[in-house]
């Protein structure tokens, strides 16, 4: 049994990821529209995503959870692939002509609503008396910071780069960074594994490069 | 808040068709003991803690109605933009464009369950979910042109 509190895990997984929103909005303003349209794609995304993830899977009819690992590699980096390409897609279009707040406000809605579902799922476990661990719950609450700040980041590169005639391929950048990410959860989520460390050390290198990147164009203007 | 009379119309449109199709979810639930049938055909063989996962999807079954209400609400406002773009690339009949958006609603919620082999109760109920929406974006397209408004709205904001 965990001696913590863990009631405080769904208040700190409300509260600590809305802080990068709260400062956004102490320094340019809050945009409900965007916001809310934000929140909008992730709904889309819970409805098209799962249909163009299991369609190949229903049509060759496999079963995911009889599948080797060495196969099941495979589902998985394809499922990634759709995750990475359709949520940067719907971001894309969504940010296409706009302004980078704008942008950053449709990414931090999209965050947002990923981080209510988690939310709901922390309240039910509580309900439920189910125990978890406090130290897994904190975890779960950094990592819906950084995927917020992920998705308001990249929502705000989109509309960057799409202004100045790049946004394709600030996309498919995106997409590849997105799918990445997901991969590595994926494999770690089914292999009940650590992070695998050249993977980890990859993505390290691809934000480094980005973050230098974006910095760089910043200061020259 | 809301700087677009078509999303205005698009957030209305989605809490009507929220509230019309929460109240089918809640008339047509599924019981536990169903639900939790089909997750232990979907696992195979992988132990369950049968009365947590019971007690999980119980909590889950009886937020459905309003999650599926916030859903619509949310997926409303998102398709009253759409609305907006469909419009003033078209410049048609009002109807037209409200017609069209409820067309794609229509497409994203109804396809993939036939696609993936929902259940029937699933398929109408969206079927009646992407309906009512565009029944509703309709009659406030009639009554109240999002056109004639626009500027007056937009000049708030």
């Amino acid at each position: 049994m965990s001696h913590h509190p863990l009631f405080i895990i769904p208040i700190l997984t409300l509260t600590i990821p809305a802080i990068p929103l709260i400062i956004l909005s102490k320094k340019k303003g809050f945009l409900g529209k965007p916001l809310l349209f934000g929140i909008g794609l992730l709904v889309l995304t819970l409805i098209i995503q799962p249909t163009i993830q299991y369609l190949p899977l229903k049509l060759l009819r496999i079963n995911p959870n009889n599948l080797p690992l060495e196969t099941l590699v495979y589902i998985l980096l394809y499922t990634a692939l759709v995750s990475g390409f359709l949520q940067e897609y719907l971001k894309y279009i969504t940010v296409r002509n706009k302004n980078i707040v704008y942008a950053l406000w449709v990414g931090g809605g999209f965050g947002l609503g990923e981080t209510l579902f988690v939310l709901i799922n922390q309240i039910a476990a509580l309900i439920m008396g189910m125990d978890f661990s406090f130290t897994l719950g904190l975890l779960a609450v950094y990592e819906r910071l950084t995927t917020l700040i992920y998705h308001m980041v990249s929502a705000g590169i989109l509309a960057y780069y799409d202004l100045r005639g790049k946004g394709v391929l600030a996309y498919v950048a995106l997409a590849l960074v997105h799918t990445l990410i997901n991969f590595q959860a994926m494999i770690i989520t089914k292999t009940n594994t650590d992070p695998i460390p050249v993977l980890a050390a990859v993505y390290s290198i691809i934000a480094a490069v980005f973050i230098m990147y974006y910095m760089k164009v910043i200061s020259h203007g | 808040m809301v700087e677009s009379r078509y999303v205005l119309h698009g957030l209305i449109a989605g809490t009507v068709s929220g509230l019309v199709t929460g109240v089918f979810v809640f008339l047509t639930m599924p019981s536990v003991e169903e639900v939790l049938e089909t997750i232990k055909q979907y696992m195979g063989n992988q132990t369950l803690g049968e009365e947590l996962l019971a007690k999980y999807v119980s909590i889950m079954l009886w937020l459905s109605p309003f999650i599926t209400f916030i859903f619509s609400l949310i997926l409303g406002a998102l398709f009253g933009a759409l609305y907006e773009y469909i419009d003033k690339k078209m410049e048609k009949n009002i109807l037209v464009p409200a017609l069209i958006t409820g067309a794609i609603l229509w497409i994203i919620l109804v396809i993939p369950n036939m696609v993936l082999g929902a259940s029937s109760i699933k398929i109408i109920i969206n079927n009646i979910s992407a309906l009512t929406y565009t029944i509703t974006l309709s009659i406030l397209a009639i009554m109240k042109n999002p056109r004639a408004n626009q500027e007056q709205v937009l000049g708030n904001g």
